[in-house]
């Protein structure tokens, strides 16, 4: 009674790496513009690097760049060195991605000559296809002679509030449906699968007695490193390791305008301290830089600095974080970091070594832990967590340390402070066997809507 | 080290654990080992040689030994006056008897390296240089040189060139020129005949400053703008060329302060710290007894006596720079007598736990959303322009702009939400409708007060997008919204260059915009590739995260 006409149309769309190209150009585009730039010849290795590529894709670059006949490779003692005279005009690969850009589109709408460019993005994981189906219902004139003209009260779809309240119910025969046949999938509301396991991450470190600290995503290089003790002049703290502002590029120090100058005091000479500070002249220029907040500690210092201050106390963050890096399966730009600290006079190595095995077993599930010593610029002592799941072996969870007293005097605070990090991304990863960080961030929509709740 | 190492990675790891080492990777067909340090701090294990002299003791097979002067080398280094605004400080010895072989030598170069970068603070504050001793005569002139003027050949290189043009063409002036390039007059090393050593802290000349392994005796100078740095440094350096069997000489620098005494380096001598038993306990959480905490430091490379009932005298060996303050000496401690032998314990106190309130709001708000059917997501704050201007037809938006952003697609923070849902869109195309999604997240103001003041926001925004996605769609959402929280407020017609006029609303509560309501312009809509209509809200929702 009804006729289907089912057309099934291929389409291809950018995955996540052709986003990438697609923005930054080919790996093997890239590699031979650097190295045309710097007069044509370059080892293979030199250029990869220098167009932002890991080592690992230089076997993929040599072997396009080859294929596409775009240079040559000299195998010298040296290593491979690439050859490249020309920069080669726009190919078939990059006219497809272009077109495609955004969005997705059939097949066949690209023209015939493309197809063979549209191939060998697929099997590169550039480009990835669906099936889109239509379907067209239609119905046939045996259909339309079964459509009752009058409403028999022989079979009916549906109850109507008419037939209840009057009682017709008794008298219709309610059509019988097959309860195990599909029926339409719903796309609910559901929290993200990501934010999902951070908050139960907080849920649990309420558990213990942690209290939440919020703050900014722009601090001041005073706050993000100064007050942790990072001389200003270490080469961690240069452009390779932070994002700095070019708009706006400075704050006041003005709101810790009581503590700058000890801080200043305890880098040049140690202060008060008892230590021997860093022996250099501190700069207040520098100290009111802004910077995106490249790690959790910096809230912990805000934690110390803030007049709710309760000692003792147990703090965390579950801190957005910023370092200068290229997306790739293991690092992100943007992440989160769980930080936190606690504070008490009684406070000791083996209290800290306590802490960490507690968020071993109930935020990690872990069966058994280990400590080896482990250093981080503002703690002193410093502990790596181990903690061992039956499994999956051992991996390193966690940081810990005391803090400085150079960090923790200037900044009014007399009690021993642990400070303590874990790796809660890499837990998610590990739970969920997700194998690229990236997925974290994911804009695939549907693999957001496929991840179960429990 | 004196005894044969594991060859295993766990039983590799294990032992370099007193070092804060772990294996990186083994070569096995090298029988070699790469190992990542992980105190960026702590110079004078950066080396084979140190790491071997810190297991030495932590295994027990040897006590500390200070290394010590077998004399004073005769070099004697005048240090002219003009260097005091630009390196003022230079420290040098002769350590004799040494014929490196291929891996010493290696080992000493990479170690090098290392402190010139971290510890020399990229040779800013220090920098290393090794010379051929025999071929150098006393006295050293450490002067400045005109760069124009002065000129020799560089190492790696088989032409003379002038300092500037080394500083200009050569890979390591193009590297740290910088440091000296400001100056109109550029620091000289040369020795008792005239002949230039280098040009610190860049480069070494050809002839005089390669080291090979035939070489017996060898120049360690260190020049930079720390006395303390330099004198570390050098100290670090000959102590691991002691340790493959070269014996110290001294030197004498004389500096241009009047009737100043020379200064004789390297200055071997150790540092004494008193520490108390009960404050390294209360510290370690423990109750060691003097003795065996003697037994420990000395393990760990510190000879200790007990000096009264409390106090220890801690003997810290010239090489160690990192010990500051009594903690470097815990840990130090800690690390000898074996963290994982210590007890946790959770610490002996009560704290109320608890969710920040700016938290607790944003999750009362993802509940409704959720309720109403909508899908939470997770975007990046810091994209670009592009996203958050440009494509929603705005002109002009002030905004936190990156001094060094590394993608063209991560530039600059986000001053609303909206544009960071469309960007996650735009790839769904292929993907069921309709779509209704949500994200509560960060965003970064620039102040308008030019202080370089920021403010760090939460924002919800919800979009819907299908065939019959509409203003009053998503009015019913943002008015469910706001009921549920109950927050007074009222929908006043507005403009925005992102939206279609007619179907467009500001969200006030009392005289405070809080947000906007609306259907998207077709024109932004196509921007992001999308075909169908789209209809949005965004919110700023007091209390916010206050910078």
């Amino acid at each position: 009674m009804v006729q289907e006409q089912t057309t099934r149309t291929t389409e291809v769309f950018c995955t996540e790496e052709g986003h990438d190209y697609l923005a930054n150009g080919l790996p093997e585009r890239r590699v031979v513009t650097v190295v045309h730039d710097s007069g044509g010849k370059l080892s293979v290795s030199d250029a990869v690097e220098q167009a932002g590529l890991p080592l690992d894709f230089v076997s993929i670059v040599t072997g396009w760049i080859s294929r596409k006949g775009w240079g040559k490779i000299e195998k010298t003692s040296s290593g491979n060195i690439l050859v490249i005279l020309k920069n080669p005009p726009k190919d078939e690969d990059e006219e497809v991605l272009a077109r495609i850009g955004q969005v997705s589109i059939p097949i066949d709408e690209l023209p015939p000559n493309l197809k063979q460019a549209v191939d060998r993005l697929l099997k590169r994981n550039i480009l990835a296809s669906k099936e889109r189906t239509q379907r067209k219902l239609e119905i046939t004139p045996q259909g339309l002679n079964a459509i009752p003209i009058q409403a028999s009260v022989d079979e009916v779809s549906g109850l109507t509030s008419e037939m209840i309240l009057s009682g017709d119910w008794e008298k219709i025969r309610l059509r019988v449906y097959n309860v195990s046949s599909p029926v339409p999938s719903l796309n609910p509301g559901k929290y993200h699968p990501y934010l999902r396991f951070l908050r139960t991450v907080k849920r649990k470190l309420v558990a213990l007695g942690f209290r939440e600290a919020v703050g900014p995503l722009v601090e001041t290089a005073f706050i993000n490193d100064d007050c942790l003790y990072m001389p200003q002049d270490h080469p961690a703290r240069e452009i390779h390791d932070l994002y700095y502002l070019k708009h706006p590029s400075k704050a006041s120090l003005e709101p810790w305008k009581d503590i700058v100058d000890k801080v200043a005091q305890t880098h040049e000479n140690g202060w008060k301290t008892g230590s021997a500070g860093w022996g250099y002249k501190y700069s207040r220029e520098e100290a009111s830089k802004l910077v995106l907040r490249s790690h959790g500690t910096a809230l912990s210092v805000r934690s110390m600095l803030s007049k709710d201050l309760q000692i003792p106390g147990k703090y965390f963050a579950i801190a957005r974080c910023f370092r200068p890096e290229l997306l790739d399966r293991t690092h992100l730009t943007e992440f989160n970091q769980a930080e936190g600290i606690v504070l008490d006079p009684s406070l000791s190595l083996r209290n800290l070594l306590g802490v960490l095995e507690m968020f071993a077993r109930e935020v990690a599930g872990a069966d058994k832990v280990r400590f080896k010593p482990d250093y981080f610029p503002f703690t002193e002592p410093s502990v790596e967590l181990q903690a061992y799941k039956e499994g999956y072996g051992w991996m390193e969870f966690g940081g810990s340390g005391i803090f400085r007293p150079e960090v923790t005097e200037p900044l009014g605070i007399k009690v021993p402070v642990i400070a303590w990090g874990l790796g809660i991304d890499r837990l998610y990863m590990m739970n969920q066997q997700i194998q690229d960080i990236r997925q974290l961030f994911t804009t695939d929509l549907e693999w957001i809507r496929q991840q179960k709740v429990g | 080290m004196g005894q044969k190492v594991p060859r295993d990675e766990d039983g590799l790891n294990e032992l370099l654990g007193y070092v804060k080492g772990d294996v990186e990777s083994l070569d096995e067909q090298n029988d070699g080992v790469s190992i990542e340090v992980k105190d960026s701090n702590h110079p004078d294990i950066w080396s084979v040689e140190g790491i071997a002299r810190a297991l030495r003791t932590h295994l027990g097979l040897a006590k500390p030994k200070a290394p010590i002067l077998s004399g004073n080398s005769g070099l004697r280094v005048t240090v002219d006056r003009r260097l005091g605004p630009i390196r003022p400080f230079i420290a040098t010895s002769v350590v004799r008897n040494v014929k490196p072989s291929e891996n010493a030598l290696k080992s000493w170069i990479s170690l090098q390296e290392k402190m010139d970068l971290t510890y020399g603070r990229k040779r800013k504050r220090a920098s290393i240089g090794f010379y051929q001793a025999d071929l150098i005569k006393s006295p050293l002139r450490y002067a400045v040189g005109d760069p124009d003027d002065a000129a020799f050949v560089p190492l790696g290189s088989t032409e003379k060139m002038t300092l500037r043009e080394i500083v200009e063409k050569h890979p390591k002036g193009i590297e740290y020129g910088t440091i000296i390039s400001s100056f109109k007059e550029w620091p000289l090393l040369t020795d008792g005949e005239g002949k230039i050593l280098s040009l610190p802290p860049i480069i070494n000349s050809n002839d005089l400053g390669k080291v090979n392994t035939d070489t017996k005796n060898i120049l360690v100078e260190v020049t930079g703008t720390n006395a303390t740095t330099v004198g570390n440094t050098l100290k670090i350096v000959v102590a691991a060329l002691a340790e493959r069997g070269g014996k110290i000489y001294s030197c004498n620098q004389t500096y241009p302060d009047k009737g100043a005494k020379p200064v004789i380096t390297p200055d071997l001598k150790s540092s004494f710290k008193e520490l108390s038993v009960s404050y390294a306990n209360r510290l370690l959480g423990a109750s060691f007894k003097p003795a065996e905490m003697i037994r420990a430091f000395v393990r760990a490379g510190h000879p200790a006596r007990q000096v009264s009932k409390d106090m220890l005298r801690v003997e810290s060996l010239c090489y160690r720079s990192d010990i500051m303050h009594q903690v470097d000496l815990v840990e130090d401690l800690a690390i000898a007598l074996d963290i994982n032998k210590l007890d946790p314990e959770w610490p002996r106190i009560w704290t109320l736990g608890g969710l920040a309130p700016e938290t607790e709001r944003n999750e009362t708000l993802a509940e409704v959303m959720i309720g109403l059917g909508y899908q939470e997501l997770l975007t990046y704050s810091l994209t670009s322009p592009e996203v958050f201007v440009d494509k929603m037809g705005i002109e002009h938006e002030n905004h936190v702009q990156l001094l060094n952003p590394k993608m063209s697609t991560h530039t600059a923070m986000r001053s609303w939400l909206l544009p960071s849902i469309l960007n996650l869109l735009k790839d769904n195309t292929h993907v069921d409708y309709p779509q209704k999604v949500f994200e509560i997240g960060p965003c970064v103001l620039v102040k308008e007060n030019g202080e370089g003041q920021t403010e760090t926001r939460y924002k919800i925004a919800a979009v819907t997008i299908h065939t019959a996605a509409g203003f009053t769609e998503i009015r019913s959402c943002l008015d469910t919204l706001l009921a549920s929280i109950g927050l007074q407020f009222q929908v006043v017609p507005t403009t925005r260059p992102s939206f279609l006029e007619g179907r467009t609303g500001e969200v006030m509560s009392g005289q405070k915009r809080i947000g906007v309501v609306g259907e998207l312009h077709p024109k932004i809509i196509r921007a992001w590739g999308l075909s169908l209509p789209v209809a949005a809200f965004e919110l700023e929702i007091p209390p916010t995260v206050v910078a």
